[in-house]
């Protein structure tokens, strides 16, 4: 479902091109749980952004669903990640001024529903985070783990191909962060393909196959024996 | 996105930070109030104005043959009795006075002066109001019974009878004698009376003075000039063009030009009009300045909004919207901030328009246009001066903006 072939990455930085990635080869199929791991700097949220439509690389092909994503315009890119890529973020990235329930409607927005329509899905989502009795409430009203299960309804709401999760538990607290660790794990379970950065080990033994990256490569690829990923409760 | 969408997420994101929104908004409010009150003080000075012009022939139009026309273009032609009572059937609520002027030697005892014999028709001091010192101004009755009967001016009565004795006595003008009925007073403002008239001038019954010329050279009694009063100072163009197409169609057009000339009086209302369209075209100005100030301060308002709200457009690109989507809402955005100042000003101006009313002691009028020349004009500047932010907002990249703290 994703193939990345031979992607390069370079960034002006003053006089000097700086290279980020130096040729990296990747396939994700279909309802995998990959965790990208890397320090700072090894380009992994370079390569995040590339696999969500955010950012193009400077050479190489990204094949997401068959189709050469790599050379869109910003529109086009604008248009995939609205249907096929669902974000969560590690500062949960919620817009203040809305309800729960608005801003899981945004992308809906973006992509044309109408109101009522827009309204019954954003509800549907919400219920499959376990959140519909806050459905009402601004972010500042809930807590932390219930803000990043509204950013998680609000990937989910366009039924994506990719839930796409930049340090998911980075800013929660330990048990908060296993039960959002766990509610990816269901999501998984029910089918949809996860694709998470993180730097911390433990959190990456939730998923099915780690990808280490290092100075723009990938250092190591492996897939994680069911009887040794992390235990949930 | 959908129009109500932005609306309400405008509105939304506008009351967020209200006092920076009012404060910036303030330029905006004095522009459009101003534009709204300067608007509604000239239509109320005009109107006032259109009262008082009245007495100095707003409202009058003069038909006289184009002399423009030579004898060598066209034979010429003249307007008949026929053509008066065929004007005053067609413009109902208008006053058509014939008039008809010649020097005559009028003669009082040993006294004879040169004076100018005017032939009007009754309705003539409707048109020009004048003081009577002593006697009646020339009526209808004397004109169907031929009466030969004069009005004298104050400077000529007095010269021709220095004892003061004109009323009733008996003046030869021409070959005739006529019967002093009335005596004008000397105006107080002789400029403003711009009948063309002089104290020498004698006024007799128009029918009276045709009946003095021998016609039998050309046929039937020629009709000079008309003096045309139109129903409203507002009517004088429609009136005046209503008159040329019947002299027109009565007796064709050389090189087409009507053979008459049709003139509207309107010299000095002209005049004053340059003056207010000047002096609004100041205030104008003005207001334009006030509001082009106030669209910067909107425009910074936005910058900071856009700089502030960078994370935000990188959530809603992320989710997928493109660069018009985020455009659009920071148009909508300057658009909501510049029509809520409009339509404030617009009230204010209303208020400030009601104040010149009550201390200028002019009636309130408000034109219908102002309001809509004030919402258009601020919708402008709201579209105009959010123009650039929006652009910046639209050409921020995701990623850029995700990581912005």
């Amino acid at each position: 479902m994703i193939k990345l072939e031979g992607i390069y990455k370079d960034y002006r930085q003053g006089k000097n091109d700086v290279k980020v990635l130096k040729g990296i080869d990747l396939q994700v199929r279909e309802g995998e749980y990959v965790a990208i791991m890397g320090p700072s700097g090894s380009g992994k949220s370079t390569l995040m952004n590339i696999i969500g439509a955010l950012d193009r690389p400077t050479s190489g092909s990204y094949f997401l669903d068959g189709e050469d994503v790599s050379k869109l315009e910003d529109d086009e890119l604008a248009s995939i990640r609205n249907k096929k890529i669902g974000f969560i973020f590690q500062t949960f990235n919620l817009l203040p001024r809305m309800t729960a329930q608005r801003n899981v409607e945004l992308p809906l927005v973006y992509g044309g529903y109408k109101p009522s329509i827009r309204k019954k899905m954003a509800m549907e989502a919400l219920d499959r985070v376990g959140l519909t009795d806050r459905s009402h409430h601004r972010p500042n009203e809930m807590s932390g783990g219930q803000r990043q299960r509204v950013a998680i309804a609000r990937a989910l709401v366009v039924n994506p191909r990719i839930l796409f999760a930049d340090e998911p538990t980075g800013n929660l607290d330990t048990q908060t962060g296993e039960d959002i660790l766990a509610l990816f794990r269901r999501l998984n379970d029910d089918g949809s393909t996860v694709v998470m950065v993180t730097h911390e080990h433990d959190v990456a033994q939730h998923s099915r196959r780690i990808v280490h990256i290092r100075d723009g490569l990938i250092w190591s690829d492996e897939t994680i024996p069911e009887d040794k990923r992390a235990h949930v409760q | 996105m959908r129009l109500l969408e932005g609306i309400t997420e405008a509105a939304d994101a506008v009351s967020h930070n209200k006092l920076r929104t009012i404060l910036s908004l303030l330029g905006m409010i004095i522009g459009t109030a101003s534009v709204v009150s300067v608007m509604a003080a000239g239509a109320m000075m005009s109107h006032e104005f259109i009262d008082q012009a009245d007495s100095i022939g707003a409202r009058l139009i003069v038909v006289y043959n184009n002399w423009e026309i030579s004898d060598a273009q066209a034979r010429r032609v003249f307007m008949s009795n026929r053509d008066v009572d065929a004007l005053r059937e067609q413009e109902k609520g208008a006053l058509v006075v014939r008039l008809n002027e010649t020097n005559r030697n009028a003669i009082k005892g040993s006294v004879s002066k040169s004076i100018s014999v005017r032939g009007i028709d009754p309705g003539y001091w409707e048109m020009w109001p004048r003081d009577f010192s002593s006697g009646r101004p020339i009526t209808q009755a004397d004109d169907d019974e031929l009466a030969k009967v004069c009005v004298l001016t104050d400077d000529y009565a007095a010269a021709f009878f220095p004892e003061g004795n004109a009323l009733g006595s008996s003046l030869t003008i021409g070959s005739f004698d006529y019967t002093v009925i009335g005596v004008i007073a000397r105006q107080e403002n002789e400029a403003l009376m711009n009948d063309g008239s002089s104290t020498e001038t004698a006024f007799v019954p128009y029918t009276v003075l045709e009946r003095t010329f021998d016609w039998s050279w050309s046929g039937s009694p020629r009709v000079y000039e008309l003096m045309i009063r139109a129903p409203s100072v507002v009517a004088v163009p429609s009136t005046a063009a209503s008159i040329e197409s019947y002299l027109s169609r009565m007796y064709g057009t050389v090189d087409g030009k009507c053979r008459f000339k049709v003139e509207a009086i309107e010299g000095a209302l002209k005049a004053v009009r340059t003056i207010f369209a000047a002096v609004s075209g100041i205030i104008a100005f003005i207001a334009g300045i006030s509001l082009f100030v106030s669209g910067i301060g909107i425009m910074n308002v936005m910058l900071v909004a856009v700089s502030e709200r960078t994370r935000e457009i990188g959530v809603r690109k992320a989710v997928g919207a493109k660069s018009s989507d985020i455009m659009s809402q920071f148009l909508m955005e300057s658009l909501f901030i510049c029509l809520a100042g409009g339509i404030a000003g617009i009230v204010l101006g209303m208020g400030i328009a009601r104040v010149i009313s009550a201390v200028s002691k002019w009636s309130y009028v408000m034109p219908f246009n102002a309001p809509l020349v004030a919402l258009v004009v601020s919708a402008c500047v709201g579209l105009f001066f959010g123009l650039v932010p929006a652009k910046n907002a639209a050409a921020l990249d995701p990623v850029t903006a995700l990581t912005k703290e």
